[in-house]
C-alpha cells in the first residue's frame, strides 16, 4: 500500500511543481480575463531610413477579438483591429482609414499576429503561422513563421519571448526584405479600468 | 370503306416526316437572338459581348448576414473553395478584393510612374515639383512607410521615389470611398464562368451548384445567411425556363382544348384523326422548312407558331362542314366550288404573316416563314389530299341554334344593328386620340421584374454605377480607342464640374494611351531640373529618409505600359468588363454614376466614335422602330388585301363590305385599348394585323358563300372562329406577357369579326 502511494506521488510530481512552459500555458497566460493593457517601446530598422525609428505607447486587447495600438511617441496614432476590420487614425495629419484585415496579405500578417497573441487565440495563430516553441530554464521563445507568402520572398517571422511563468516581454517582427521591428513590452495591467479606457479609445476612433 | 392508296401512303409517310422534323431540327432558345439586334457596328459588337463576352459570363453573388452582423471569414473561405471547384467556374473573387491590384501597384505600375501619373502632366507637375510640395511629399512618404501598408510603399518607392505611380490611384481611392458606403452585413463576390451566359443548360447547372454549396455551408456552419444572385446568366436561365414552361404548357393545353372543341363540334374521333393528321403534317413541314432556311428554329417561333393550328384548321373545317358524308365525286365537286374562297382567305392571311415578318422584330421573320409555309401546305393538302382521307361514314352535324339564329336575327334587324355598330364605331374613333404607345420595351417583360428588382438591390450594395448606361468609345486600334477616351475624360470632367455627373470610371489610372504616356514622361524629365532634384534630396534628409536610396530620381525607363500587360495582370479582373478588344474594332465602356443624360449627350456631341449609350434607350429606340415599321407594314398589308379583293370583286362596295367586319373589329379593339388606357406596343399591332387577316377570311367566306348554303358557311366560320379563338386564347395562360398580348388581341378580334359579318355583309344566297 505504501509502495503504491509512493508510486502515485512520484508520478504526479511533474503536475504538481515541476510544470514546464508550453505554448498552451503561455497562450493561456496571454489571454486577458477582461481586458489587458501593455506598454511598448518599438524600434524599427528600415532600409529606407537613415536612422532607426523609435516609437512608444500602449497595446490593448479585449476578448474575443479586439486589439488596439495607441502610439503616443513620436506622434499620436491609433490603430485598432476589431473582428476583420482595421481602423487607423492619425490626428495630426487628420488621416483616417478603414479597411478589411486580410490575414493572407503579408502586409497585414503582423497585425493579425498581434491580435492573435494579445487575445491568446492559439487556434487563430496556428491557421496563419507555423509555430515553434522553445524554452530554457528561465525563458521561453515562440517563433511564428507565416504560412502564406509570395513565392520569391521569404516569409514574415515573428518572435515572441518572455520569462518563465510570465507574459511576453519582447517581440520582434522580421520582414522578408530585411526590415524589422522590435518591441519591448512592460507593465501589463488588467481589469475593468483598462476595459473602460479601451472602450473610450475605440469610441473616439469609431466616432472619428 | 377501304382507304384510298393516297391516304394509305399519307398515313405511312406521316411518322417518317415527323421523325425528320424531330431529328434534323436544331431548336434554339436564346431569347436575345429573338428580340435584340444592333443597328451599327458598335451595337452589334456590344450585343455579341452581352451574349457571349466577359460581361455575360459573370454573376454577382451577394451574401446577407443580417442587420448588424458580418459574414464569417471561415464561411467565405470554405464556400469560395467549393465554388472554385464547380465545373465551368473560371474564378471567384470578392468585389472589394484589392490584394491582386495592390500587388500590381508594386510589381507593374511602380516602374511606369513617370508615364501614368496624370492625364494633364503640366498641371500636375506644377503642383508636385515645388519646394514645399516636395517637402510635403517626403513627409507623406515617411508616413506611408511607417503605416500598415509600409511594405508595399517600400517596394514602390525604390522604383518610384516620388510615388508618382500612386498619383492617379489617389483619385480612384477617393472615388471608391465616396461610392463605397455599403453596409458591412453584405459580402459580395464576382463569379466568372467559362461558358457564355446564354449557354442556358450549363448555366442552369452552375446556378444549382452555387445554391447547393451555399446551403451546405449554411448548414455546416449553422448560419442563416441569405444568398442573392444577379447577372446575365441568371436572366437568360429565367427567361428560357419561362419560355420552355410556356411552350410545354401552351402546347398541352391548346391540344387538349382543341381536341375537346373538335369532338364537341364534329362528334367524331375519325374526323378528328383526319384533321389532326393533316395538321401534324403541316407543322412538321413548317418546322423542316424553317430549319432549312434559318439553320435552326427558335422555341418562341414554335410557341407563337402553335397558333398556326388555329389558322390552318380553318380550311379542312370548311371542307368538313360542306362535304361531310358525301360521296367522293360530290365531295370533290363541292370542295372545288368553295376552294376559291379558301384560296383568297389564305392569300390575305399570308399577307398578314408576311407583313409580320417585315415588322423588323428579328424572331418574327422566322414566325412568318413558319406560319406562311404552314398555310400553303395546309391549303394544298385540304384541296388535294383531304378529299381522299374523308369517307362517307362521317356524321353530318346539325348546326347549333346560334348559327341559324344570328344571321337571321341580323337580317331582320339589320339597319338597327348597323346603326348600333356605327354609333360604337364613331365612339371608337373619338377614343382613338387617347391611344398610348408603349415607350419602354422593358414593360414587355414584367414577369422578369423580380429579377430586375433583385439586380438593383444587389448593385446598390456595390458601387452605385448605372449598369445600363455608359459612354461607348470605339477605335480601330487599342491606341486609337485610348486616345479618344482621353478626350472623353476631359469632357466628362467638365460635366462633373457643372454638377451634371456625379462621377465616372474610365480606364485611367489603369491605362493611358502610348501617346499620353510618352508625353507624361517627356514633360516630367524636362521639369526634373537640378534644382528640383536638390529640393527633393533636402526634403528626404529632413525626414530622416535615405538619400542614397531615394534621392536619385531616375525616371528614364522607356517602355510604356500596354493594354496586354494590364490584361495579363491581376488588374484584369477589375477592368476586363470595360474593354472589348477585337481585331478591327475595339470598344471601351466608361461607367457612369448618377448623371443627367441630356448634359452628357450634349457634352459628347460632335465626337466621332463616341456615344452615350443607354441599354434601355437602345431597346426603346428599337421599340419605336418596330412600332413605326409595324404601322407601315400594317397599312401596306391592309392596302394589299383591299387591292386583291377589289381586283377579285371588281366592285369597291363589295370590297369594303367584305373588309368591314375586319376593319370594324380592329377599330373596336383599338378603341378599347384607348378607353382602358392600355399602352400599345408593336406587338399589339402585330396581333392586330393577324386578327384583321383572319377576319378578312370570314368576310370573304360570308360574302362569297360559295356553297350557297349560308347556315353551313356560317357554321364553318363558327368552327374556324372557335378554334382560332381557342388556340390563340390558350396563350393567355403563358407566363410570357408577349404571348398574353397576342392572345388578347387575336381572340377578341376573331370573335368580333365573326359576329360582325352577318350584320355588315349581305351574302349571296342560292
Amino acid at each position: 500500500m505504501i509502495r503504491k502511494m509512493l508510486a502515485i506521488f512520484l508520478l504526479s510530481l511533474p503536475a504538481m511543481g515541476l510544470a514546464q512552459e508550453s505554448i498552451e500555458s503561455v497562450m493561456a497566460r496571454m489571454k486577458p480575463d477582461i481586458a489587458v493593457q501593455i506598454a511598448y517601446q518599438e524600434t524599427r530598422y528600415m532600409g529606407l531610413f537613415d536612422d532607426d525609428w523609435r516609437g512608444s505607447g500602449y497595446l490593448y486587447a479585449q476578448m474575443p477579438d479586439v486589439m488596439l495600438k495607441q502610439q503616443l511617441q513620436p506622434e499620436v496614432e491609433i490603430m485598432a483591429a476589431q473582428g476583420s476590420q482595421l481602423t487607423y487614425a492619425k490626428p495630426a495629419t487628420q488621416t483616417f482609414h478603414q479597411l478589411q484585415i486580410d490575414e493572407s496579405n503579408p502586409m497585414m500578417a503582423s497585425l493579425a499576429a498581434f491580435k492573435g497573441i494579445m487575445t491568446g487565440n492559439l487556434v487563430y495563430l496556428r491557421q496563419l503561422y507555423d509555430l515553434k516553441f522553445t524554452h530554457s530554464e528561465s525563458s521561453w521563445t515562440l517563433e511564428m513563421t507565416a504560412k502564406d507568402h509570395e513565392e520569391n520572398e521569404a516569409p514574415i517571422i515573428i518572435i515572441m519571448q518572455g520569462l518563465n511563468q510570465k507574459a511576453a516581454n519582447k517581440m520582434a517582427v522580421i520582414l522578408p526584405d530585411g526590415d524589422r521591428s522590435t518591441y519591448k513590452l512592460s507593465q501589463p495591467q488588467q481589469g475593468a479600468a483598462v476595459k473602460a479606457k479601451l472602450a473610450a479609445l475605440l469610441q473616439s476612433l469609431n466616432g472619428h | 370503306m377501304r382507304p384510298s392508296l393516297a391516304s394509305l401512303f399519307f398515313f405511312l409517310g406521316l411518322p417518317l416526316l415527323i421523325a425528320i422534323a424531330v431529328f434534323t431540327t436544331h431548336i434554339q432558345t436564346n431569347i436575345s437572338a429573338f428580340v435584340i439586334a444592333g443597328d451599327n457596328a458598335e451595337e452589334i459588337l456590344l450585343a455579341s459581348e452581352i451574349q457571349s463576352g466577359t460581361l455575360s459570363r459573370r454573376y454577382i453573388l451577394s451574401i446577407d448576414a443580417g442587420e448588424g452582423k458580418q459574414v464569417s471569414k471561415v464561411f467565405i473561405q470554405a464556400w469560395l473553395s467549393q465554388l472554385q471547384a464547380i465545373l465551368g467556374v473560371v474564378d471567384v473573387w470578392a468585389t472589394d478584393e484589392k490584394r491582386g491590384a495592390l500587388g500590381a501597384l508594386a510589381s507593374l505600375y511602380a516602374q511606369h510612374g513617370a508615364q501614368l501619373y496624370s492625364r494633364t502632366p503640366e498641371q500636375t507637375l506644377a503642383e508636385i515639383l515645388t519646394q514645399p510640395a516636395l517637402a510635403k511629399r517626403a513627409a507623406g512618404l515617411k508616413q506611408a512607410l511607417l503605416s500598415p501598408q509600409g511594405r508595399m510603399i517600400k517596394k514602390i518607392a525604390v522604383q518610384d521615389p516620388l510615388l508618382l505611380s500612386l498619383n492617379g490611384f489617389k483619385n480612384l481611392a477617393t472615388q471608391f470611398k465616396n461610392q463605397h458606403n455599403r453596409p458591412t452585413q453584405y459580402a459580395n463576390f464576382i463569379l466568372e464562368t467559362q461558358m457564355s451566359g446564354m449557354d442556358v443548360p450549363a448555366q442552369r447547372q452552375i446556378q444549382a451548384q452555387i445554391k447547393a454549396t451555399f446551403a451546405e455551408q449554411n448548414n455546416l456552419t449553422a448560419q442563416a445567411y441569405q444568398l442573392s444572385m444577379t447577372g446575365v446568366p441568371l436572366f437568360a436561365v429565367a427567361t428560357q425556363s419561362m419560355m420552355e414552361a410556356d411552350i410545354k404548357f401552351v402546347s398541352l393545353i391548346s391540344t387538349v382544348a382543341l381536341t375537346l372543341l373538335f369532338l364537341f363540334i364534329f362528334r367524331s374521333f375519325r374526323v378528328m384523326f383526319w384533321v389532326f393528321s393533316l395538321l401534324m403534317t403541316v407543322m412538321a413541314v413548317a418546322v423542316i422548312v424553317t430549319n432549312l432556311i434559318f439553320g435552326s428554329v427558335h422555341g418562341m417561333t414554335i410557341a407563337i407558331g402553335s397558333t398556326l393550328v388555329g389558322v390552318c384548321i380553318d380550311y379542312p373545317i370548311h371542307v368538313l362542314v360542306h362535304a361531310q358524308g358525301m360521296e367522293y365525286v360530290q365531295r370533290v365537286k363541292i370542295i372545288k366550288k368553295i376552294f376559291p374562297s379558301l384560296l383568297m382567305g389564305a392569300i390575305t392571311t399570308l399577307i398578314g404573316y408576311v407583313a409580320l415578318g417585315l415588322s423588323g422584330y428579328p424572331g418574327f421573320q422566322q414566325v412568318a416563314v413558319y406560319t406562311g409555309t404552314g398555310i400553303i401546305v395546309s391549303l394544298i393538302l385540304t384541296r388535294y389530299l383531304f378529299p381522299k382521307l374523308m369517307t362517307v361514314e362521317a356524321k353530318v352535324v346539325t348546326p347549333f341554334w346560334f348559327i341559324a339564329f344570328w344571321p337571321a336575327f341580323c337580317q331582320r334587324y339589320r339597319w338597327g344593328l348597323i346603326g348600333a355598330v356605327l354609333v360604337l364605331s364613331v365612339a371608337g374613333v373619338v377614343q382613338l386620340d387617347r391611344l398610348q404607345w408603349m415607350q419602354d420595351l422593358q414593360q414587355l417583360t414584367p414577369e422578369l421584374d423580380y429579377l430586375k428588382v433583385q439586380d438593383k438591390k444587389i448593385r446598390e450594395r456595390l458601387v452605385s454605377m448605372e449598369p445600363g448606361r455608359f459612354v461607348l468609345v470605339s477605335g480601330d486600334s487599342v491606341e486609337q480607342m485610348l486616345q479618344r477616351a482621353e478626350q472623353v475624360y476631359l469632357r466628362l470632367d467638365k460635366v462633373k464640374q457643372a454638377g451634371d455627373l456625379e462621377d465616372y470610371f474610365g480606364l485611367y489610372p489603369w491605362l493611358l494611351s502610348q501617346q499620353q504616356q510618352l508625353k507624361n514622361q517627356q514633360t516630367l524629365l524636362a521639369d526634373l531640373t537640378g534644382e528640383t532634384r536638390e529640393f527633393w534630396r533636402n526634403a528626404l534628409q529632413s525626414q530622416g529618409l535615405s538619400v542614397a536610396r531615394l534621392g536619385d530620381l531616375d525616371y528614364t525607363q522607356s517602355e510604356t505600359l500596354t493594354a496586354q500587360q494590364v490584361l495579363q495582370s491581376p488588374v484584369a479582373k477589375l477592368i476586363s468588363n470595360q474593354m472589348i478588344l477585337a481585331d478591327q474594332h475595339n470598344l471601351l465602356l466608361i461607367w457612369l454614376t448618377s448623371h443627367k443624360p441630356e448634359a452628357l449627350q450634349a457634352a459628347l456631341s460632335g465626337m466621332p466614335h463616341v456615344q452615350y449609350f443607354s441599354q434601355r434607350d437602345m431597346l426603346n429606340r428599337m421599340a419605336v422602330d418596330y412600332q413605326q415599321r409595324a404601322q407601315i407594314t400594317l397599312l401596306a398589308g391592309l392596302t394589299l388585301i383591299t387591292l386583291l379583293l377589289w381586283i377579285r370583286y371588281k366592285s369597291i362596295l363589295l370590297t369594303l363590305q367584305t373588309l368591314s367586319p375586319a376593319f370594324l373589329a380592329a377599330l373596336l379593339i383599338l378603341a378599347l385599348w384607348a378607353w382602358t388606357g392600355e399602352a400599345i406596343s408593336f406587338l399589339h399591332l402585330v396581333g392586330f394585323l393577324l386578327a384583321v387577316a383572319i377576319c378578312v377570311d370570314y368576310g370573304i367566306f360570308y360574302q362569297e358563300n360559295r356553297s350557297g348554303h349560308l347556315v353551313l358557311t356560317y357554321q364553318a366560320m363558327a368552327a374556324s372562329m372557335m378554334t382560332s379563338a381557342l388556340v390563340f386564347g390558350c396563350l393567355i395562360f403563358a407566363q410570357t406577357s408577349m404571348l398574353q398580348t397576342l392572345a388578347k388581341v387575336v381572340s377578341s378580334g376573331v370573335v368580333l369579326g365573326f359576329l360582325l359579318c352577318p350584320i355588315l355583309i349581305r351574302p349571296k344566297q342560292e
